[in-house]
């Protein structure tokens, strides 16, 4: 090794990498802008399915903005318009949905990007909404009508729900001011300021006596608000009023309603004998001071997977006055399908038996077909307690509330009898 | 730390490096007939992956990226690992005789394979942070080392068995790489399995 | 003199096929050969890469001082490999998401390295972009076998057209990582039988014939290597310096 250091190396090798980086960045002048082109072409295809006439997407900072957080992106095009993508739960884990919205605040298109939801439910929905001439083309949030498939009431609902959300969110983005909240989570919340509390989950009351001037009551572990007409008035544990801007003759109401709420007090009934019943079941029964009946009943509804159902226990509890009418049904519990029998267990399903008799329900004389099959759903009626499209859960329930009007009067006739 | 463990087991077994991706295959075919020259050669190349990506990390992320040099990447990396490669031969050389004894020989193999300049480049694209990359380096140096041993075994036993002629050398080690593939293949969604 | 020019050409193709006789360049081999798209993809990008940097190295190969003359014809190759990394990102975008990092990888394919420091630095321009078209189309062409087996029998198809008679029959593992080694392994092993009268060609091993570090390691085979590797003495393992 001589002490000499020859730069000839270190200047040839400098001046190789020196041209070559000339040349690269000569060769990154022409490609760099036609990459970008193709870059932001290629994110905004997603964008232009449902907004086809947006220009220029950006995409915004949702943080500060107040908007739910089901809406995970947003993106403002040159003209005012929008697209949100909405994360909904419908039946599983969710659907992901992109949103076009004009400048004018109306739906221009919609495309779902990712669902969990089972295939059925998707062959029902989607195709009449998908793209650019789907139902809810045309659409603004003031004249918003959710489009519900039947046979896959919450697929739809949450499909309506996510459109509904973008709707607003582009109309808090345009500054306005929008209530997010669902139905339920409205009343929730007015019951939770009518008692004073903060997150508390209040569930319907079992009604087990009819009210004088109380439209609905709900419960939750401190006390119990009642609904008359528009007001929400509540009453804490202890008895007392704490709704303070409550109409007197209200106070009264709710305070005699609590009164007999509390006085009501049970005895257990045998259930009598040669009164049992093919596909329904009577499990227990208990009378009331008041000489209401309160039955726990167990019908057959129907569940259908895939190409074959089977039956399955509805458990159903049911209050019958002592004139013999309803005064509340609630199910329990059940395994209907979804988008079909699942109706039994909703509010509008009980309120048509409220103060219904024995005569009003018209058990079907429909045969229970045997295994899975087209007919059922053929046989819709429109008689009280009959579910659209789900005829065997419309059987299982009136048959099971048959059977408890019929040990009803067994029961009273029993106590005629006796007297 | 499950997302860490993830990544290093990723490497390791699930996207290993020379049976999954076909990177760093020269090394694997070439020096995996001795078992202490297949650990020698992976230990090295695990040492130059991680010192390869403390160097790269940095450079891109505080100095490609910010001055929009991104398509400098591929031309700056190989420089860096060849540099790399010789700073460590030098350093080992003279402070750690004896580990430059047992690696040296293999460090100038590892200038050109694809496996290093491979695991900085899928860091980048990964979008993995300094932790991560670091991580990802580490695992999937392990995978080639576990991957060097494994076939090392394989070929040992292989040496005394009669191989018609026509493959004989090079078809039958790439039809025993093969098989060994082949047994890595089940691990794909074993670790998620695991973890989750 | 014509019929020299053709033979640097021919022999690349043939004779010195660098995957199927040398087998130099395995990791693109292996890794773009599920699918004919991707491997004609990679062929195509690699010998344009090759035939540039032999053509530079060549024209330059009085000025590179022999010292430094590897990391020269790395920061060259880096450099059109780049450029056609550029090009296809801009106007083929799909190959590009295809190809991924096993393009940017075109940088450390032995069988470039090794032309250059095996033929470019020693011949003309002319010879050496000639030699670079062989050694691209013998490597374009090993790769098309390859691929054309493992995509037809692997995933029933002919550049993505689904051949609807392989339907039932196809072997799915072929297209993965296992069937990569195993068609490999096959290919060399039919080409080993009919090469194996025919005198002149070589004889293919792991050999450093070819590789372009051979002058680092100052040996002239790794047979070498595992003597001398063999002479040094047993040392505590490293695994504490890899922390």
């Amino acid at each position: 090794m001589t002490k000499k250091f020859d730069l000839k190396p270190t200047i040839v090798l400098s001046a190789i990498c020196v041209v070559m980086v000339a040349l690269l960045a000569v060769v990154n002048m022409f490609t760099a802008p036609v990459i970008e082109a193709a870059q932001n072409a290629a994110a905004n295809e997603a964008l232009l399915v449902v907004l086809p006439d947006g220009k220029n997407f950006e995409e915004i900072d949702l943080a500060g903005k107040n908007l739910p957080s089901s809406i995970d992106k947003a993106y403002k095009e040159e003209g005012g318009g929008y697209v949100f993508r909405v994360t909904v739960t419908g039946k599983s884990a969710g659907l992901m949905i992109m949103f076009g919205i004009d400048k004018n605040g109306a739906i221009v298109g919609t495309k779902v990007i990712a669902d969990e939801e089972t295939d059925t439910y998707d062959v029902k929905v989607f195709p009449g909404v998908e793209g650019t001439e789907g139902a809810y083309k045309g659409m603004t949030l003031e004249n918003f009508e959710p489009w519900l498939v039947s046979g896959a009431t919450l697929t739809s609902k949450a499909y309506g729900e996510a459109a509904k959300t973008a709707l607003g969110a582009f109309a808090v983005l345009n500054g306005g001011e929008v209530d997010f909240r669902t139905p339920e989570q409205i009343l929730q919340d007015n019951c939770n300021a009518a008692l004073g509390t903060e997150g508390k989950t209040f569930t319907k009351w079992f009604g087990l006596t009819v009210l004088e001037g109380v439209d609905k009551v709900y419960e939750t572990d401190g006390g119990r608000v009642f609904i008359i007409g528009e007001s929400f008035v509540a009453v804490n544990a202890d008895g007392e009023v704490v709704t303070a801007d409550a109409a007197d003759a209200d106070k009264t109401a709710v305070l005699n309603a609590t009164a007999k709420i509390e006085g009501i007090t049970f005895t257990d009934v045998a259930i009598p004998a040669g009164t049992s019943k093919e596909k329904a079941e009577v499990v227990s029964i208990q009378k009331t001071n008041e000489g209401a009946y309160v039955f726990e009943l167990l019908g057959y509804g129907y569940q259908y997977v895939f190409d074959y159902g089977d039956y399955t226990p509805i458990s159903i509890k049911l209050a019958i006055d002592a004139q013999g009418k309803i005064i509340d049904v609630l199910t329990v519990s059940h395994h209907e399908s979804q988008g079909y029998g699942d109706a039994c267990a909703t509010e509008e399903y009980y309120e048509q038996y409220l103060g219904k008799g024995d005569s009003d329900i018209v058990e079907s004389t429909d045969k229970y077909p045997h295994n899975h099959g087209d007919d059922l759903i053929a046989s819709d009626n429109t008689d009280v307690g009959a579910i659209s499209s789900a005829t065997f859960t419309t059987l299982g329930y009136q048959r099971a509330l048959k059977l408890a009007f019929s040990v009803f009067e067994v029961l009273t006739a029993e106590e005629g009898g006796n007297a | 730390m499950k997302e860490l463990i993830l990544i290093l087991m990723g490497g390791v077994l699930i996207n290993n490096y020379v049976l999954q991706q076909f990177l760093g295959i020269c090394p694997f075919l070439g020096v995996s007939k001795k078992l202490n020259q297949a650990t020698g050669m992976g230990i090295a190349v695990t040492f130059v992956m991680i010192c390869a990506t403390l160097a790269t990390f940095p450079i891109y992320t505080w100095v490609l990226a910010p001055l929009k040099l991104e398509y400098l990447q591929t031309i700056v990396f190989i420089l860096v690992i060849a540099a790399l490669v010789q700073f460590v031969e030098i350093v080992l050389k003279k402070f750690i005789p004896a580990l430059h004894a047992s690696l040296g020989v293999y460090l100038p193999l590892i200038t050109t394979n694809c496996a290093v300049l491979g695991v900085t480049i899928n860091n980048i694209s990964a979008e993995y942070n300094f932790l991560e990359s670091i991580i990802s380096s580490l695992g999937v140096g392990l995978g080639f080392l576990l991957a060097m041993v494994l076939f090392a075994g394989v070929r040992s036993k292989m040496e005394n068995i009669p191989t018609p002629k026509a493959l004989q050398g090079v078809p039958i080690t790439l039809i025993a790489a093969s098989i060994v593939a082949l047994a890595f293949f089940g691990f794909a969604g074993v670790v998620e399995g695991i973890l989750a | 003199m014509k019929n020299s020019k053709l033979m640097i050409v021919l022999r690349g193709i043939i004779m010195e096929n660098p995957v199927l006789i040398l087998v130099l360049g395995t990791c693109p081999t292996l890794a773009t050969t599920n699918s004919l798209v991707s491997a004609f993809s990679m062929g195509i990008a690699a010998t344009l890469v090759l035939i540039c940097s032999n053509a530079v190295i060549s024209a330059l190969r009085n000025i590179i001082p022999e010292t430094v003359r590897i990391p020269c014809y790395i920061v060259i190759i880096a450099g059109f490999v780049t450029i056609v990394q550029m090009l296809l990102q801009a106007y083929l975008p799909d190959i590009y998401k295809m190809l991924g990092a096993y393009l940017a990888l075109i940088v450390v394919n032995c069988i470039i390295l090794g032309r250059a420091e095996m033929f470019a630095r020693k011949n003309g321009v002319v010879d050496s972009i000639l030699d670079g078209v062989g050694m691209g189309l013998g490597f374009l062409l090993a790769l098309l076998v390859m691929a054309f087996i493992r995509e037809v029998f692997g995933a029933g198809a002919f550049f993505g057209i689904e051949l609807g008679f392989m339907e039932n029959i196809k072997i799915p593992a072929l297209t993965q990582a296992p069937g990569g080694f195993l068609v490999f392994g096959l290919v060399i092993a039919v080409m080993n039988k009919l090469t194996e009268k025919k005198g002149g060609v070589k004889r293919k091993s792991f050999s450093c014939e070819g590789c372009p570090s051979a002058h680092i390691c100052n040996k002239t085979s790794c047979s070498e290597m595992e003597e001398t590797i063999q002479d040094v003495p047993e040392t505590k393992t490293a695994e504490g310096e890899d922390a």
